[in-house]
């Protein structure tokens, strides 16, 4: 079994920004066990919670967990995948009526599993990230917002026709932006991606909806200067502007743009320090030390928080901005 | 347009990755992100340092004559318009660019040469992979059967390499290439020494020295040694983004952490360069690659090179070390095509040579 001390990073085999924090810490030569959610090249094999031994093999290597000298929660890194399982059983239907009982029984005593471990492997260890936070929840972080004063925009969940006319019957705005009420829509095919983007609602685009749809979250548009992408790492910022006015088809979600020839502008920025203070509220108070915040920065100079993503892909910051991000992580691990 | 009296107590931000960069006859701007470059009277260089600590109506005052004043809107104009810079309230939110330039990999890409001999591929690319190198080039100074290149390609196999370009002679076998560059993604294969007509769908393409078909590339000319490689025309301008920018500012533009072998198996800078570091079967590529006498081109950037430290297109110029005009490491490369004192191209006819850029 290896003793030395190791960096666990628990992340997925599609991550490039995983990979390329990788790069540094093979150059520090610093020890590192990968563990993806998404391949089962890693087996769990033994757990001792009184001699503190969590067994876990990679290509053929023992590691016990419980040595680790510090934890990245890049993505969830245990599944199913790991442990023995045999996946056709899985598939198949026991109890006749409930098709999914046994595997959802399975899915939920695993899971209570992998919560442990996510919970003893960070105590007392240096830890970017954290398990309880991968997922948070986007209503809950807007009233965290409100409540340490920092803006947002203003934000309606509807259900009916009706109640997005009477919002649009009492707001200035010509118009208000749908958005995912959980993480965006954000999933590749070899052949497609798909992902949600904000879009407007008018009077018009109105017609084509039902009377009655699933609840939808609604926000008021904001007359932007420029958006801000910030990433937080142990309460310090790395923002960076984008500039998407100029063209028509930029206006509300840089996501969309596919212009290659003119490529919206991304450039360093320094936030300023009240903005800061809100932002390190919002964080602790959600136990995050890292994560991706969205800011809009409105034709006032308000800083209108938008929303923050546990595990952005900060790569698209650092590399405009020549933060060098992988490396400053690689150096805390 | 708007009247400098109404923007007076604003500040001209230029994007911090469009750099201003000032030649002995002209200023370049650079626009790194977007990979263009306008060029500007030197005059505007003082006038854009001057922007940078005052306001635009402290910095109108200090201009004289109305005349001035107008060339001094247009400018500001002509930047806005085509979204180089804006007109903001405060600069204290947008700082410049951090011009550091670092990367994991002790040696980032590498040239192997190959004329007759073989090389032990299998040793070269275990080091190569040890020294994190995932981007080679290899190019032949004849024509390479498939069964070989085949070989060479299976040792790639379970190797973290990200691409592996070759340039070879051409020998009409398009098919047998194109099956095997289906079985390896990252390998590219370009033909020289092509004797027919360069096809190409676009007619700019009859212009171009070499022609992409599908995922082979070709060229007419004939690549019969490495001493072909080393000229410096616009074609061999390379803006790729802020990180390549950033590297060219502080490291040689061609040489930086890279290793070769030349045809004969001598391991150097480059192919071209004098000074062998030893023979690659008797000695580790990894000794070399840490030896401070081999790692010293890498640092010498265009500040340190005579003539290129005038010219404005300095940051986006490739350089080449190997043939500099009087064999000095610090002079100007031989094979460069411009005279930063004129501004002119001696040569405007398109150059033959730009498969090695
Ligand atoms: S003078 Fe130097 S920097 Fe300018 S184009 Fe020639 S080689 Fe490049
Ligand atoms: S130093 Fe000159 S000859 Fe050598 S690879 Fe670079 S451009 Fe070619």
């Amino acid at each position: 079994m290896e003793n030395d001390e190791k960096i666990l990073v628990l992340s997925r085999q599609d991550d490039g920004s995983t990979s390329n924090v990788i790069e540094w810490l093979v150059k520090y030569n610093k020890p590192y066990i990968r563990l993806n959610t998404d391949d089962d090249k890693a087996r769990l094999h033994f757990l001792d919670i009184d001699d503190r031994e969590l067994t876990v093999s990679k290509h053929g290597e023992e590691h016990n967990l419980f040595n680790i000298s510090s934890i990245w929660h890049r993505r969830r890194g245990f599944s199913l995948k790991n442990v023995a399982i045999n996946f056709d059983e899985l598939e198949k239907g026991i109890l006749f009526d409930t098709p999914n009982y046994h595997k959802n029984h399975i899915n939920s005593e695993y899971k209570v599993l992998t919560e442990y471990f996510h919970y003893i492997l960070q105590q007392d260890v240096t830890a970017i990230g954290n398990y309880v936070s991968t997922d948070v929840n986007k209503l809950i972080v807007l009233e965290i917002a409100k409540k340490y004063n920092v803006p947002i925009p203003k934000s309606y969940v509807v259900t009916t026709k009706a109640g997005i006319r009477r919002i649009l019957a009492n707001t200035d705005a010509n118009f208000v932006v749908t958005k995912a009420i959980s993480q965006g829509v954000y999933h590749f095919t070899p052949d497609y991606g798909y992902y949600s983007y904000t879009e407007r609602i008018t009077e018009e685009s109105l017609d084509e909806l039902p009377d009655r749809f699933f609840p939808s979250l609604l926000q008021e548009e904001i007359k932007k200067k420029y958006e801000l992408r910030v990433f937080y790492l142990n309460e310090e910022f790395y923002a960076m502007a984008i500039f998407s006015q100029k063209r028509a088809d930029t206006v509300v979600d840089f996501r969309k743009h596919t212009d290659q020839e003119n490529p919206q502008r991304k450039v360093p920025y320094n936030l300023p320090q009240h903005v800061k203070q809100g932002l390190i509220d919002i964080m602790n108070e959600l136990q995050l030390n890292t994560g991706s915040i969205d800011i809009l920065v409105d034709e006032d100079n308000n800083y209108i928080f938008l929303e923050v993503n546990p595990v952005g892909q900060f790569g698209m910051t650092s590399a405009p901005c020549n933060y060098y991000l992988e490396r400053k992580i690689a150096k805390i691990l | 347009m708007k009247e400098l009296a109404t923007i007076k107590d604003k500040y001209l931000y230029m994007f911090a990755d469009c750099f201003p960069v000032k030649g002995h006859t002209r200023t370049m701007l650079c626009d790194v992100s977007r990979q263009k470059v306008y060029f500007v009277d030197n005059s505007y260089y003082e006038l854009l340092s001057v922007l940078k600590e005052n306001n635009i109506g402290t910095v109108a005052e200090m201009l004289d004559g109305e005349e001035d004043l107008i060339f001094f809107k247009d400018f500001i104009d002509y930047l806005v318009d085509i979204e180089l810079a804006i007109v903001v309230d405060t600069l204290d939110r947008f700082p410049a660019m951090e011009l550091e330039w670092d990367h994991p990999s002790k040696i980032i890409n590498s040239i192997i040469d190959i004329r007759d001999e073989m090389h032990d591929f299998e040793k070269i690319f275990n080091e190569l992979e040890v020294l994190a190198c995932y981007h080679i080039q290899i190019r032949a100074y004849c024509q390479l059967p498939v069964s070989r290149l085949e070989e060479i390609l299976a040792l790639t196999v379970g190797k973290n390499f990200r691409s592996i370009d070759f340039l070879i002679e051409y020998d009409g076998k398009e098919k047998e290439i194109k099956a095997l560059l289906d079985k390896y993604e990252i390998a590219q294969v370009t033909y020289h020494t092509y004797d027919m007509e360069l096809f190409d769908e676009e007619p700019e393409a009859k212009n171009r020295s070499k022609v992409y078909h599908g995922s082979l590339g070709y060229t007419k000319q004939k690549v019969s040694g490495c001493e072909g490689c080393g000229l410096i025309n616009v074609n061999s301008m390379r803006i790729r983004d802020v990180k390549g920018f950033t590297e060219n500012i502080k490291h040689n533009g061609c040489l930086n952490r890279k290793i070769s072998i030349d045809e004969t198996g001598n391991v150097k800078n480059c192919p071209s360069m004098q000074k062998s570091y030893g023979h690659v079967n008797n000695i580790s590529l990894t000794k070399i690659a840490d030896d401070a006498e081999f790692q010293k081109p890498w640092n010498i950037n265009k500040d340190n090179i005579d003539g290129c430290r005038d010219c404005e297109y300095r940051y986006i110029c490739t350089d080449c070390r190997a043939y500099t005009t009087d064999g000095d490491l610090h002079s100007k490369p031989a094979k460069c095509q411009y005279d930063p004192y004129t501004g002119k191209w001696a040569d405007k006819v398109e150059s033959v040579n730009t498969v090695f850029a």
